[in-house]
């Protein structure tokens, strides 16, 4: 029974991981109904503003959370003023927002590639150490990582359940034209989402990159499993999605611990394919019909 | 019966269109041109076949997906791993990356069947990954030969020295770059073909019904499983073959045929083009291609190049370079005096 807490312990970490890079994506797609293919490249900017800031500006480690979380809403305001702002409420704007965002990815790639070169780094901010609970010991970071994941979630759905701002939210994304007509600034609405979108984005790299290292990528693999996430867990359900995460995290090291690492994420994309096969809107989502 | 031969219409002036543009690039080599600009345009052939059938399924019939890049990788993939691994011929390797992009292709089309949107581009974009991942931890050894290890897919190297057409032998040194170029052509042409009569037929009639409002579309009793099924199908055909084309022209196959590079210069092909229109994919592919060759000398930013073209179309003129094209020609028609279309057609627009 040994190797079951350790594979569930291991597994929650890495679930942990997952929720974390699952929280702003599953917050702008429930609330604005927009898929952000550019999630990732703000999980990038995010490490990477404070791994400058330490390395470069001489920040102490500890304030490095600054500048990440200041870099994470520039980046949302300019996503918002360059791309959103402009397809929003015109024809094809799922298919234009897909399209468009994956260029905006590509292109924060290339401009970190370049400016700050493709070797991985260390990321200063995070937490040595480990607690020991009877026989197992648990690393501290990835017990931040899980907390931190749950926080950023209730204070997501605070926002969003109790606050005007997030009735406003609510309203728009339910119906963006009657909500136009009841006086709800809907620019402005907007704007807000992908500015919380980026700070949220931009706090989750720089945790996540505390458990593995910084490269220009780093946010393209928790991307794909976000997505996936997301989509399981069914349009915009944000419990739903820490929870799908968590189960996801389980799985893979599952899998890898009875077939080898290897094989850990192909399984999970495999399993995760047939379950939507199986549930098309998600395990907790239903289909939405059109109007005619 | 007025609006039947209208719609028809259309379908002659561009089969017509396609096989003068064909005649034209088949004509091309005899101004004798540099093997280097030859095989450049074979690579113009090949991604324009490939942009041309992935706007068929995502332009066209508005199915967001984005494993075409994927299908157009199994492909290139099936020749090379049955070239490699089996003692059948290259050219009959060549002829099975059809089946295989078409296996691919119709796979995708049923795991998207019941999903809509963006649930599509995730899932599509999953199978891509998901192939990714297999292809690159691919670590066993398939077969050793003199203690050399070779893996099935090739792994992260990729494979290479599996064969070609051998135009050397059969064309001889100095023309073997034109048997890959007409490979190619007869591969654009004829997936060039078959988009036409699909955009301009009863299916493309269907594709649009479906995509401008897929409820009132299905009410009215269109089947869209089967036009998805057939759409996927004809797309994953053409561009499986454009697969092994590609194959057989560069002489290896690597994971970077399944990389978001790849599919990042495909996507902004299109969306310069002009996406959901006919003409458009051959424009965005040539116009992308000869920008691609002047950004050479900034290599590093090429990628984000392409990314800032994309996303200013998306953003200032999302019908294209097509669109644009359309506009000049009928204001070239107005400014002459020529009518075009029918009283009701421009009512409609």
């Amino acid at each position: 029974m040994e190797w079951v807490i350790a594979v569930i312990i291991s597994g929650l970490a890495v679930g942990a991981m997952y929720a974390m890079g699952t929280i702003s994506l599953s917050m702008v797609w429930g609330s604005l109904g927009m898929l952000n293919m550019a999630h990732g490249a703000l999980l990038s900017l995010g490490a990477y503003a404070c791994y400058v800031a330490v390395t470069k500006f001489g920040f102490p480690w500890w304030t490095g959370f600054a500048p990440a979380l200041l870099v994470g809403a520039v980046g949302g305001m300019i996503l918002y003023g360059g791309i959103v702002r402009w397809i929003f409420a015109k024809p094809n704007f799922a298919i234009n927002t897909v399209v468009a965002t994956i260029a905006a990815a590509a292109l924060v790639q290339n401009l970190i590639n370049v400016t700050l070169g493709a070797e991985a780094q260390l990321q200063p901010f995070s937490f040595d150490g480990s607690i020991r609970f009877g026989s197992v010991a648990v690393r501290i970071q990835p017990l931040i990582v899980l907390l931190a994941a749950f926080a950023m979630t209730l204070a997501i759905s605070a926002l969003l359940w109790g606050t005007k701002m997030g009735r406003a939210i609510r309203a728009v994304s339910q119906q963006r034209e009657a909500a136009y007509l009841m006086g709800i600034p809907v620019t402005r609405v907007y704007l807000q989402i992908m500015i919380i979108s980026g700070v949220v984005s931009a706090a989750s790299g720089l945790l996540l990159t505390g458990l593995t290292t910084i490269y220009p990528t780093v946010g393209a693999i928790p991307t794909i499993k976000a997505l996936i996430i997301c989509t399981l867990a069914g349009l915009g359900s944000l419990w739903g999605s820490v929870a799908i995460a968590l189960a996801f995290g389980i799985f893979e090291v599952a899998v890898q611990y009875a077939l080898g690492s290897r094989f850990g994420f192909s399984v999970t994309l495999t399993v995760a394919i047939c379950l939507l096969v199986w549930r098309p809107y998600g395990l907790f989502g239903s289909a939405r019909v059109g109007r005619i | 019966m007025m609006l039947k031969h209208e719609q028809f219409a259309p379908l002659r002036s561009n089969l017509l269109i396609a096989l003068l543009v064909t005649a034209l690039f088949a004509g091309l080599p005899l101004i004798g041109l540099s093997n280097f600009t030859i095989s450049q345009i074979t690579l113009f052939f090949i991604w324009a076949c490939v942009v041309v059938q992935w706007n068929l399924v995502f332009g066209v019939a508005g199915i967001m997906t984005l494993g075409h890049a994927a299908v157009f990788a199994f492909g290139a993939y099936t020749t090379a791993i049955i070239a490699t691994h089996t003692p059948i011929p290259f050219v009959l390797a060549f002829l099975l990356s059809a089946p295989a992009g078409m296996l691919l292709s119709i796979a995708l089309g049923l795991i998207t069947m019941r999903m809509r949107g963006e649930y599509v581009a995730i899932v599509t974009m999953a199978v891509a990954i998901l192939l990714y991942t297999v292809v690159v931890n691919d670590v066993d050894c398939f077969k050793v030969v003199d203690m050399i290890c070779y893996n099935f897919t090739g792994g992260t190297r990729g494979l290479a020295g599996y064969g070609d057409f051998r135009w050397v032998k059969i064309l001889g040194f100095k023309y073997r770059a034109l048997g890959d170029y007409y490979v190619a052509l007869a591969t654009l042409s004829a997936g060039l073909v078959l988009a036409i009569l699909i955009i301009c037929g009863p299916f493309g009639l269907a594709f649009k019904a479906i995509r401008d409002n897929e409820t009132y579309a299905r009410s009215r009793g269109v089947d869209y499983r089967k036009f998805q099924l057939i759409v996927f199908g004809i797309a994953g055909v053409v561009t499986g073959l454009a697969g092994g084309v590609y194959s057989g022209f560069i002489k290896t196959v690597g994971p970077t045929t399944l990389d978001t590079d790849l599919l990042v210069f495909l996507l902004s092909m299109m969306i310069v083009g002009g996406r959901g229109s006919t003409w458009g994919p051959i424009l965005g592919t040539a116009a992308l291609m000869l920008a691609d060759n002047i950004f050479q000398a900034y290599g590093a930013w090429r990628t984000g190049g392409l990314a800032v073209i994309t996303i200013l179309f998306i953003v200032v003129y999302p019908r294209g370079l097509a669109g644009a094209l359309y506009t000049v020609y009928c204001w070239l028609t107005r400014l002459l005096g020529i009518r075009h279309g029918s009283v009701e057609q421009r009512v409609a627009r």
